[in-house]
């Protein structure tokens, strides 16, 4: 199934073969991870009441705000002309994110102040504040997966599952790190039944969804071209088996799906440790779809042709 | 005028020429190269021979680097439709590095303009080159947008022993690249990937 005509070559040689994405690393891992789970907290936190759905919006805001930003401030080369990401958005979802971003974090504050000063501002205006604010943290949660996939260098990420994929995991991130917040225990009892049982039962289908969008990705690219299944090749099999089995598979999705289920008291450790294992598969998922990024060999040459060994040789 | 090359991967010998004839038009820093040519060993001992492949920006009709760039950096000169970046712009985010299919973008990377000697300075050489360039930022092939305005080739292809690139004018259907475009099955580097390169090679 999985096959090899090129040698696979990390150095920066001057050979022809497939070569890793290296440029885009933990940095840049991290900082879609952040943007990831603190906006999708926040969006989550929209649909709960009372002092959970605060804490959950302030939380989610401030890793966005302070995570998310610190980790694209640190990989910038020239990080203190960040304010020129806003001249692009006609064609790129980098720019378009850095909007996207932008807009969370002010409409994102505003609701957190309305939230915690009941009456400063009218009904309708606290409506679209949380509104503006809510469809900001979607965009945040979306575009990372939506730069990948724009790009054609390479075949890993060259998928429109892969913004769909994302988008489910920072849904899955907020939902956790609410249910994590609730158990708190100031917090602790505040949120509704009704609520508590919406948000564990999205976690479960949520889990379930992640875990066929991977069978399916995966099974995408191995069907797909060769630089894809070598990526697929250096994910399952070849540099990074042990963070996509173990990190993801067995700690991000079958652990977190059979704790709740095995430990019926649902203590606050219980629940640490499950946002934890999801946070961890969160990241590794991740991390192998940013560095298993591989670039097709420039030119393979028997295929444009043929007949040009047999002249070399001649 | 349109820039456009095409290059002859039966004339490429290997040399290396084109890699040191740019490098040394521009000072470009260590472990920088513009244009490079790929080596690649094939058949099995003792029937093996090396191919080669000559390797530069293809300044593309529809750049991806160009599209990726969140701030305006890349741009597309509208007079040559040569792609440059503007270094005054770029942020090194590096999104145009990782959305070019042919690896043609290169990031000077911290310390990288300290020179080849670091511990002895930099050489009169590098002196005179080196403010062409900022770290942490990204660069490219120029086309040598400078020398063919002043009506010379490209360093690479002057610098070429055996004729294996050729540069002409694309938008003139009469202009030599485009007669070898059209005569000797031109193929573009990697079609599929919608870029329309203006590079073309033929064996």
């Amino acid at each position: 199934m999985l096959h090899r005509n090129f040698k696979f070559i990390e150095e920066d040689t001057f050979e022809v073969g497939y070569r890793p994405q290296k440029e885009w690393a933990w940095l840049i891992t991290t900082a879609f991870f952040l943007g990831e789970v603190g906006a999708g907290l926040f969006l989550v936190s929209l649909f709960l009441s009372g002092k959970v759905s605060l804490w959950s919006a302030i939380l989610g805001w401030l890793i966005v705000t302070v995570g998310k930003n610190t980790a694209h401030f640190l990989y910038l080369g020239k990080p203190w002309r960040f304010w020129r990401m806003v001249f692009r958005p006609q064609t790129s979802w980098i720019s378009r994110g850095f909007f996207a971003t932008g807009a969370m974090i002010i409409f994102g504050f505003f609701h957190i102040i309305i939230q915690l000063k009941e009456g400063i501002a009218p009904v309708s205006a606290s409506i679209a504040v949380m509104w503006i604010a809510g469809i900001s943290a979607f965009v945040v949660m979306i575009y990372d997966g939506i730069v990948m996939t724009y790009s054609p260098s390479l075949s890993l990420w060259n998928n429109s599952l892969l913004p769909i994929l994302r988008l489910s995991y920072a849904l899955m991130g907020g939902v956790t790190l609410s249910i994590f917040i609730s158990g708190i225990p100031p917090l602790a009892g505040l949120l509704s039944a009704s609520q508590a049982h919406i948000l564990e039962n999205l976690e479960r289908w949520l889990i379930v969804a992640n875990l066929v969008m991977i069978i399916v990705y995966i099974m995408t690219m191995t069907y797909s071209v060769a630089a894809a299944k070598e990526s697929v090749y250096l994910i399952i099999k070849e540099k990074y088996p042990v963070v996509f089995w173990f990190g993801v598979v067995l700690v991000g999705l079958v652990v977190i799906f059979l704790l709740p289920v095995i430990v019926t008291t649902h203590s606050l450790p219980v629940l640490l440790l499950v946002a934890v294992c999801e946070l961890i598969g969160d990241y590794c998922i991740l991390f192998l779809l940013i560095r298993s990024g591989v670039y097709s060999p420039l030119m393979p040459h028997p295929n444009i042709d043929p007949h040009l060994f047999a002249g070399a040789r001649a | 005028m349109i820039w456009g090359m095409v290059i002859d991967l039966k004339l490429c010998i290997g040399c290396q020429a084109c890699s040191l004839a740019c490098k040394q038009e521009y000072g470009l820093p260590r472990g920088i190269f513009w244009t490079k040519t790929l080596i690649e060993e094939v058949g099995t001992y003792p029937n093996v021979t090396r191919v080669y492949t000559p390797q530069i920006c293809n300044h593309c009709e529809e750049a991806p680097c160009e599209k990726a760039c969140p701030t305006g950096a890349s741009y597309t000169d509208k007079d040559s439709g040569v792609v440059l970046v503007d270094y005054d712009k770029c942020v090194g985010c590096r999104a145009c590095y990782v959305a070019c299919p042919y690896q043609n973008r290169h990031y000077l990377k911290k310390g990288v303009l300290k020179g080849y000697f670091p511990e002895k300075g930099l050489t009169p050489f590098e002196q005179q080159c080196y403010p062409h360039f900022q770290e942490g930022t990204v660069t490219k092939c120029v086309g040598c947008i400078e020398r063919v305005n002043a009506g010379l080739d490209p360093a690479c292809v002057a610098g070429c022993p055996t004729g294996a690139r050729k540069f002409g004018d694309l938008s003139d259907p009469n202009s030599e690249i485009r007669k070898i475009i059209r005569t000797r099955n031109a193929v573009q580097p990697m079609p599929e990937k919608g870029t329309e390169p203006k590079v073309y090679y033929v064996s």
